[in-house]
């Protein structure tokens, strides 16, 4: 019998819903995106986000229900975003998602973020199954994790300061391109000389797969600054360029060394900059030259989404795992 | 009908069903816990004490504000789930409708004031039932000037009061009485009755049309709104 999974995702400014099949099959993705709400603002407004939300959380349900061809009550089991992110985005969906699995009388699964974010792997790659090493890089999380199961991972590498995404913002802004820097960057970088600027590509101490970000973020805006009382133009591209260079380097040789290290053959790239076609680019040849092979999400299952809420969700519900009435939203949820 | 009542918009939690007239079941808690937690297993529990099958619930009734921004979220995300999953109306009930609800035939001016923070009250005031004035967010000094204008007793109530109690006592130049603790702050009872009464005259509403009432826009709008005025 087909198990149906309602995922429910409201992290941070994506109001998503969807529907999944046996947790590989996806049969409705519904994303409403605030993005351009928050644009003026350079960045999520986290009550502003809220209110979008429960503005928008029902019809997003509704049409994920519809889209997937099913009634509310053939779903086996309802999955929610308990974490991390911003608490009142997540509060959103948390709260609708126990009223409704409540009224339907179907069990309810919390699910992790980032967890979701790997399992939006198996969407489009049928033959994956854990083992595997997972890079995930999104605005709010840098992690290299080897997943040992479905409902089990193990976190071998995580930033110390910025998350990757949260650079490329930062950046963007620095150089005038504005918000949301990650898609911005990549796509001006493809006209820039990314050996314009040597920024650096920082190590952590004795921790070799654990990521900073700070400092290259710092070195661009010292160049900008160091440029600016100089009274030189800087070329937006090729500082953009050399920056997206310096970060995709650390990101693809810490994947691939602690994929030798553990000889992982395989690593999944997940989160929302996973869609950065820079990065994987860089990560496939690499993984071509060191015979390890490279996945990764479609760009629509790369932002946040429900569907890979619903997949990881109906993972930890096979394995058992439901949430009380009283589930609560974890902003800072450990993987 | 059967209502489901549900109010979170202060430090209250609370949850009623109503049944043709009776109220089978009515849970009222205000501690410091979330009402995140404690929302769904107090509907669950009233379920329980009303002996009621949930699926035979007509209308949801909520707060739809003024309030914690975060708490009316909590009650309006509740309250959708359950009214979108069953399929039935929601009855938007403004919380300040609701609070001035628990007076509805005292002699004099009955009127609510909701702690909105940033030394102001969400407020409105209330005769035989009715709301006689705008809901706004005022400090209690432009509300005093209000009421005197109304030359009747007052009766305040709502969470704004013991913040504001010596306040008041000090300041206020005319006849009051302050509620009693069981009377004093949102009541889901109040809701469910108020949303029963919407739902009769017509005014409950499908789900996508239900919309929460903050009375003030986020500190980023607002700032946004300062810059642009400059």
């Amino acid at each position: 019998m087909d198990t149906l999974i309602l995922g429910i995702e409201s992290s941070c400014d994506e109001t998503a819903a969807a529907v999944a099949r046996n947790g590989r099959e996806v049969l409705s993705n519904v994303i409403y995106s605030q993005i351009d709400i928050h644009t003026e603002f350079g960045g999520v407004v986290p009550e502003i986000a809220s209110r979008k939300h429960i503005e928008k959380i029902d019809s997003v349900v509704e049409k994920a229900i519809k889209d997937a061809g099913i009634f509310a009550d053939e779903i086996t089991a309802v999955a929610v975003t308990k974490g991390p992110g911003l608490v009142g985005p997540l509060l959103v969906g948390v709260s609708f998602a126990k009223a409704y699995a409540y009224a339907l009388d179907k069990p309810l699964v919390g699910v992790h973020h980032i967890r979701g974010h790997v399992a939006a792997n198996y969407i489009e790659h049928p033959e994956l199954k854990p083992p595997f090493l997972s890079l995930i890089v999104s605005g709010g999380h840098t992690h290299l994790v080897r997943v040992t199961d479905y409902d089990s991972f193990e976190v071998l590498g995580l930033t110390q300061d910025d998350a990757a995404g949260e650079a490329y913002d930062k950046v963007a802004r620095a150089i005038g391109l504005g918000y949301p820097g990650g898609p911005k960057i990549d796509k001006i970088s493809k006209e820039g000389n990314p050996e314009a600027y040597n920024f650096p590509r920082a190590k952590v101490g004795d921790s070799p797969f654990d990521f900073s970000f700070s400092g290259v973020k710092s070195a661009v805006l010292n160049q900008l600054n160091a440029a600016k009382m100089k009274g030189e133009e800087i070329n937006q591209a090729d500082v953009a360029a050399s920056f997206q260079k310096a970060v995709t380097d650390v990101l693809v040789s810490h994947a691939v060394d602690c994929a030798k290290s553990f000889g992982e053959k395989r690593i999944a790239l997940a989160g929302g900059v996973a869609s950065n076609t820079a990065l994987r680019a860089a990560l496939k040849e690499a993984g071509e030259e060191n015979g390890i092979d490279i996945i990764y999400p479609s760009p629509v299952y790369c932002t946040d989404n429900a569907a890979m809420i619903a997949c990881q969700g109906y993972y930890e519900y096979m394995k058992g795992s439901r949430a009380g009435l009283d589930l609560n939203a974890v902003p800072n949820l450990k993987l | 009908m059967k209502v489901l009542g549900i109010d979170s918009s202060g430090t209250v939690a609370s949850v009623a069903i109503i049944e043709d007239g009776k109220m089978t079941a009515c849970l009222q808690s205000d501690t410091s816990y979330t009402h995140s937690t404690t929302l769904l297993p107090m509907i669950d529990k009233a379920f329980s004490m009303a002996d009621t099958d949930k699926k035979s619930i007509d209308l949801v009734a909520v707060a739809k504000g003024p309030g914690s921004f975060t708490g009316l979220r909590i009650g309006a995300g509740s309250a959708k789930g359950f009214a979108c999953a069953l399929g039935i109306p929601i009855a938007p009930v403004s919380t300040l409708d609701a609070l001035g609800y628990l007076f509805p035939f005292a002699d004099g001016i009955v009127c609510p004031i909701m702690n909105a923070r940033r030394s102001q009250v969400y407020t409105a005031c209330y005769k035989n039932g009715e709301c006689i004035s705008q809901e706004e967010a005022i400090s209690l000094d432009e509300l005093f000037e209000k009421l005197y204008q109304y030359e009747e007793k007052v009766i305040f109530l709502g969470d704004g009061v013991p913040e504001y109690k010596d306040y008041i006592k000090e300041n206020f130049k005319a006849e009051y009485v302050i509620a009693p603790p069981h009377l004093l702050k949102q009541s889901a009872g109040a809701v469910a009755c108020l949303g029963e009464r919407m739902k009769e005259s017509g005014k409950a509403v499908e789900i996508r049309d239900f919309k929460l009432t903050y009375l003030r826009k986020s500190q980023a709008e607002r700032e946004r709104d300062e810059r642009n005025k400059l």
